[in-house]
Order: structure tokens, then sequence, then C-alpha cells
């Protein structure tokens, strides 16, 4: 289920947030969970069972794990979290990178020219990512004894499969919410604020990344040969702000509706496009992930502390890459940030400031989203050749007509990201919070004017007529 | 935020989203897009494990949510209103809020068929016709891109495609005796008018050129019956748009009307299956209407014109293209006296060559 789909506003998101409102204490986290497995079978299927069954067979290998750790038992705890990992590995690998493994290395470097098609044709359950994430930082926390085991299988489930942040993150750790699963405040403040930053998410998704969208298509989606350097501009332009305005929205709206039903989810997106350097970019997009990756590889594999610096951070952002999917397109995306933070490190720009290290960060962040949206890394070159080639003739009539009036003005309003000061409080997601009078202008006109404005471009986005009626 | 602020957000952000949800359950089926509406999925315990079942639940509540057509309407309104812009790539806007239908300009460069060969085809019909005492004519409608460019946008994919197909059209028929050039007819109204003669709003002309187009039509199948003093205005007509309903757009559009009064003729209708039938019947010996049974087949053009062509032919029935296979016309077409084929441009091929091979074997 999509958060901005019509089953889900109009049905399963009143309907939800009602029920766990109305039920006694004792029964909220039962309504969640439930409604979490409702929310993922909808949108995976049978899939919800791996999800339950691999949550519970976690659960307990977890469980030992901790048992070893208070034991003092350095073996079992051990044992215990290898065979964790490895089934959460096991099954990510399975289900997302089996198919990628054996047509572009088994196939490609060994005799077998044609893997079977069990290896090639596996479905991929949607959220799987996210959730395997969650699952190895829950089994390492508790196993180093950070955190106390969830109460029981189904608190482990709910923190799972928790609907707001199952399927997009942000990547939630057991010590995040670990408490409030036993006890949380569900007040009326914090279902308006909920209901806010919800709107705020659903109106940058609907309104801003949905408008971007077909633009960014039509340049990803055309013979990079035929188009000019200002076509590849717009297009990458129109994409970078379309990932933002998409997924930090998905963020929004996961933190908005974990707010109505009582939970304080962490905060996803920093205005990482107003980073002076990669390494800050780093530190603001997709918090969550780089939190995840720095505690959970790159300070286990030494971090800083080892001469091998470098090689860690290499491992770290091509894993990043292949965490984002199995294609080549993503592993050299990791590659290329990997790489530009060595470099920053070597030559001591991790920590500068100013417009114009502003501006070649956004640069080098754009010319990755090149290389992470082509469909290829033939494409990938060739657009950023493109690009290159300085030749700014006017784009294609296809692109021509996806610019259209209201796409321009889009991307004109949406820039305004790049502008905005780098540290302080103009954080649109902070201003919602805060109780100034600018604060209540924002909520007010965030569900006044944005809250409606959304909802019709939402119900009104699967609209297809036919094409060929009878005038 | 205090109680009664955070209260009132509560209450305006869930009243938004259960009031429509509610609604739901009493609406009626959305109708808008003019496509058949999703079917409630097949549910059997299989089907709860497989996603494809909820995205068709999906898709079945999306088509009937009751504020829908409302959202779909306003979207487009907003979209056309504020910014000038479509909501959907089938309809392009031009210059001055005119709408434009993008198949005008790619759906001819999809055609395989070669132009010579169609009317070769036609000619070869013709000719068996004529053995028989029936007279074939054929005719191509211009659509508004055509007649009115000045007010197309400024970038349209495929256009030279298109006036190149229509060139070669064009050129092919001008040569062909039983071709009526209503395309230059409209041309030669358009240029001589400062009325645009189709709808800003609509692919169809307005009352002002299906007047025009039907005096020329008129004209070549018989000379001095037309009479252009029966023309008068008769007040204004709000007409539906198919623009706007292919945008989910509630909107019509007004413009004068006109109709014919022709004291001396009364004319019956009757509908049919497959389209209508007129007949006119003079009272005068002195009004002359086009004589004989003619058969005109048609897309919507010609079709939507039936009360101004009506009182100048004795015996008209016009076959709507769609029916065109319909049993009923092939007894139609065996006791015409005449036929005309009539299609618009982005389907003349296409649909010259259904023509022909339906009236081939109308026995």
């Amino acid at each position: 289920m999509v958060f901005s789909s019509a089953t889900f506003l109009f049905v399963f998101l009143p309907l939800v947030v009602g029920l766990v409102h109305a039920v006694p204490d004792r029964l909220k986290n039962g309504t969640v969970l439930a409604a979490s497995l409702v929310f993922y079978t909808w949108g995976s299927g049978g899939f919800v069972l791996v999800l339950i069954v691999t949550s519970a067979i976690d659960h307990r290998i977890a469980d030992r794990a901790h048992r070893a750790w208070r034991r003092g038992d350095e073996g079992g705890r051990r044992r215990a979290l290898t065979a964790s990992v490895l089934l959460n590995l096991g099954v990510l690998a399975y289900y997302k990178y089996a198919g990628f493994l054996a047509v572009d290395l088994v196939a490609r470097f060994t005799p077998i020219a044609d893997p079977p098609a069990w290896l090639t044709d596996i479905a991929l359950p949607i959220g799987i990512s996210f959730f395997t994430f969650q699952r190895i930082s829950y089994a390492v926390d508790v196993a180093r004894g950070h955190e106390r085991p969830a109460d029981s299988v189904l608190d482990h489930l709910l923190y799972i499969a928790l609907f707001p942040q199952l399927i997009a993150g942000p990547i939630v750790r057991y010590g995040d919410i670990a408490e409030q699963l036993r006890r949380r405040s569900t007040e009326l403040g914090g279902v308006a604020d909920g209901a806010v930053r919800f709107t705020f998410g659903l109106s940058k998704k609907v309104l801003i990344a949905d408008t971007l969208a077909p633009l960014a298509d039509q340049v990803f989606g055309a013979d990079p040969g035929s188009l000019s350097s200002s076509a590849v501009l717009l297009g990458t332009l129109a994409y970078t702000l379309q990932l933002y305005f998409d997924f930090s929205g998905y963020s929004d709206m996961a933190i908005g509706l974990g707010q109505m039903i009582g939970f304080r989810l962490p905060e996803n997106f920093d205005r990482p496009y107003t980073s002076a350097s990669v390494t800050e970019f780093w530190r603001r997009w997709h918090i969550t992930l780089s939190r995840w990756f720095r505690d959970y590889l790159y300070i286990p594999l030494g971090g800083n502390r080892t001469r091998q610096t470098y090689r860690n951070l290499i491992i770290v952002f091509l894993l990043t890459g292949l965490w984002h999917g199995a294609a080549w397109t993503f592993v050299a995306w990791g590659a290329y940030h990997g790489s530009l933070l060595l470099l920053e490190r070597r030559l001591g720009w991790a920590e500068r400031d100013g417009a114009g290290n502003r501006a070649v960060t956004l640069t080098l962040v754009m010319i990755g989203w090149i290389i992470f949206r082509a469909p290829d890394l033939g494409a990938a070159g060739a657009l950023i050749g493109r690009l290159a080639a300085l030749d700014f003739g006017p784009p294609s009539d296809d692109i021509l007509v996806a610019l259209d009036t209201r796409t321009s003005m889009i991307l004109c309003l949406a820039s305004i990201v790049f502008l905005l000061p780098g540290r302080g409080p103009a954080n649109a997601t902070r201003v919602l919070t805060q109780a100034t009078r600018s604060g209540a202008f924002v909520r007010a006109a965030t569900l006044i004017v944005a809250l409606p404005l959304s909802l019709i471009v939402a119900s009104s986005q699967a609209f297809s007529p036919f094409l060929y009626f009878q005038f | 935020m205090s109680r009664r602020l955070a209260l009132l957000a509560v209450v305006w952000f869930f009243g938004l989203l259960v009031i429509p949800g509610l609604a739901t359950i009493w609406s009626t089926r959305s109708t808008i897009g003019n496509r058949a509406v999703q079917p409630f999925p097949e549910t059997s315990r299989s089907g709860v494990a497989d996603a494809s079942t909820f995205a068709g639940i999906d898709d079945w509540f999306e088509d009937r949510l009751s504020v829908r057509e409302l959202a779909i309407d306003t979207h487009a309104r907003l979209s056309l209103d504020v910014f000038g812009d479509s909501t959907i790539d089938a309809v392009l806007v031009g210059h001055d809020d005119w709408l434009y239908l993008q198949d005008t300009f790619t759906k001819a460069c999809r055609d395989t068929l070669a132009i010579q060969d169609v009317l070769d085809g036609l000619d070869t019909v013709a000719i068996d016709l004529e053995a028989e005492g029936i007279e074939l004519q054929w005719t191509v409608v211009p659509e508004k891109a055509w007649i009115h460019p000045e007010r197309l946008p400024g970038s349209i994919v495929d256009l030279d495609c298109a006036r190149e197909v229509n060139v070669a059209l064009r050129s092919a028929a001008a040569t062909d005796r039983h071709y009526i050039d209503l395309w230059g007819a409209s041309e030669r109204a358009a240029e001589g008018s400062i009325e645009p003669l189709y709808w800003r709003t609509d692919t169809h002309w307005n009352p002002h050129g299906r007047t025009a187009v039907v005096s020329s039509l008129v004209d070549a199948l018989s000379p001095d019956v037309w009479e252009p003093e029966t023309i008068v205005e008769h007040g204004r007509v709000d007409s539906p748009s198919d623009l706007y309903d292919l945008l989910g757009h509630s909107g019509t559009e007004v413009g004068v009307d006109f109709v014919v009064e022709r004291r001396d003729v009364e004319v019956r209708s009757r509908r049919l299956d497959f389209g209508i039938r007129l007949q006119a019947e003079t009272t005068s010996a002195s009004t002359r209407v086009v004589e004989g049974k003619t058969v005109l087949i048609s897309d919507s053009h010609l079709v939507n014109s039936s009360t101004i062509l009506a009182p100048w032919f004795r015996d008209l029935v016009i076959v709507r293209a769609a029916r065109i296979d319909d049993p009923a016309v092939a007894a139609q077409l065996g006791s015409a006296d005449r036929i005309v084929v009539s299609f618009s441009a982005r389907d003349a091929r296409d649909g010259l060559v259904r023509a022909g091979q339906a009236i081939s074997e109308r026995r």
C-alpha cells in the first residue's frame, strides 16, 4: 500500500488511527501490529509470511545472544549473533541479489551460460532492505547488551513491521522506540502534529516530486546521443529534486504517521543539498542509513582508527550502493561517493564551508545521481559525456513538452532547497514544530492549502482515459 | 499548539479523509474517463497471498471514490486556468487556451498503409458500383490543427510527419474524380471569416464551421441546392466538449447557434441502431434537395451535423463509422443511389479502407 494511494488516505489511515486511539492501552500494540501486517500484505501478498517467520526465528536467536552476553559466554554470543546476521543477509541475498549474481557474474564469468529461472526470476519482497537492516541492528544491539530484548516475539515483530517505516524507512533502531513499544502517549497534540507532518510529506511527494518525474523520465529514457547538454542538465536537476522531495516526503509521512499513533521516529533528512562537502552530504542525506553503516559496519571494520580507513570507506560505500539496488549503476554510484569521501579526507576538505564549496558539492552529488538513475553504466557515461560537451542548444521537442509551465515553476520553486541556509533553524520540518508565529503560519498553510491540493492531485493520479473513444 | 487548535487541526485533517471515504459507500461508480471501470477482483484463499488482488482492490476503490470526479475536474481546471497546462499527454494546450488532440499529430504517422494503395482500392470499388448505378464519393475532413494552426503550442511531437502525410493525402485525392474537397473548402471558409470554424476546447466544428462545411458538401453533391439565406442565427448553444471530457473537466463551451429555416421543407427523422435516417419532404415544386437515397458513412464530424444536413437531402441515411460492419448497414448500402464516405484526417487511411471493404461486401 502506498501512502499516497486512495485506499491508504481515505480508508486505512483514518481507520487505523481511529482504532489505535479507541482501543484500551493493552490492545494498542496488537492493533498497530495487525494494521502493519495488513499494510504489508496489501503490497507484498504472501511475503508477509517471510517477514513473520524470519522475524520469529531472529527473535529467538537474538534472545539467545543476549542471554549468552549476560552469562559472559562470548563464544555463544558470537555464534548466535553470526547466525542472526547470516540469516538476515542470507534472506536479503536470496531475494535481492541472487538474480543479479546469477545473470551478471555467473553467466558472464563462468561456463554456465543460462542460469536457472528459480535463480533469476525471484520476486522481491518490498522493504526487505529496510527491515533486514533493522533486524541486524536489533540483533547486534541486543547481543552487545546495549538494549534489552523485546518483551515478546510480537513486540519484536511490531518493531520490524511498524507500518509507517516498514517499506521505505527511516531505518529505526530498536533503541529508538524500545521504550515507546512499552509505553507511549497518544495525545491530541501529537495527532495534530503528526497530521501536519504527514500533510507536509504528502504535498512534497504529490505536488513536487510527481510533477518533476515526467521531465526526469523523459531525459533518462532518451537516447543520450540525441540530448544536448542543457537537456541533460534539466533532467538531472529534475531528478535531483524529484528524488529528494519524493524520499524526504515519504520520510515526513512516516514520521507524521508515527506521531499520530504515538511513535517518535528518527529524522532522515536535514537539508542535504546545502552541504559544503560530500562528507557533510552523507550526514544530512538518508541519515538513518548513514548512521547504520557507520555503527554496524564502518566502526566494526576499524573506522578512523586503523590504517585501513580508506579501505573501510570504500567497502562501506560499495555496500551502500549495492544496498540501493542489485545493479552495476548502484555499485558505481557507491564507489563514486566513496572515492569522493576518500579524496576529501586526503585533502582535508571534509569540514569546509562557504557558497563555492556548496556549489561544488551539489554539482558532484548531481553527477552521482546521473550514475544512480541511468539505465546502465554505458548510458551513465554517455549522459555525463553529453553534459561535459557543453552544448547548450535547445532541448528536444519531447523534453519541451514535458517541461510545461507547472513543471518549470515547480522546478524553480523547488530549487530553493539549494539556497537554504546550511545551518540554523530554517529547516521547514523544524519550523513546522516551533511554537512561534511563523510555525503556526506554516502549519496552517500546510493543512488549509496543501492538504486539499494534495488530496485533489492524489485522487486524480490514476486518471487515464481511453484515447480512441468515439467522439 | 493549544488544545483547541490541535482539535481543529485533527478535525479538519480527518474530516477531509473520512467524509470522502464514507461517502464512497453511497457513491455511484465514476464514469469519468470513458473507460471500463475496474471490477472488484475475484477473491479466493490463494488470492490473499497475491499482491495483485490488493492492487485490484485499490483500483476498484479509486474508481468509486466519491470525490474522484470532483478531484479530476478540479485538477484539470487548476492546471488549465493557473498554469495553462494539460493534465494528460493526449491533450495539448495551445495559445489562447485552445486545446488540441495529440493524436492529430501522431496517429497518421503510425499508419503503415500507403495512401495511393488506399485510393486505388476505393477507385476499384467505385467502378464496380458505377456498373450498378451507385455513385461513390469520399472526402477527408481536416482537424482544427490544420485549419487553425496559428493557435498550436510552440512544440508538438511529430507535427512534420503528420503534415507530410496530409499533404500526400490531399495531393493524391486532388486528382481523384470521386473526391470531394472539404479540406480546401474549410481553408477557404476560414480565410474568409474572422470567426473560427472549430470549438476552442473540442475537436469538432462549431456551428459556424459546421454550416460552412455542410454547404460545400451539398454543393458538391448537387449544385444550386444550397440556399445560404436559409441559415439563421438561433440563440446560443452550450456545447459539451470532448477535449474537456478527456481531461475530466466538466466545462462546456458556449457559441452562436445556427439553424436551417426552409419553410417549404419538412424533415422526418428516425433513429437507427447504426445511425439515423432523415427524409426531407418538399411542399413546393421549386424547392430543390439532393435527390435519391444518400448513405453517408462518417465519423463524428458529419454525424454531429445531422440537423444542418437534414433539410437538403431527399433521403439521407447517416451511418456511424464505428457501426459500419452492422449487417443492417449492408442493406442500406445495397439500396443507395449514392454513398459518401467521410473521415477526419487522422483516421482517413484506416477508415477509408474499412469503408471500402464494407461496401464491397454489402451483399
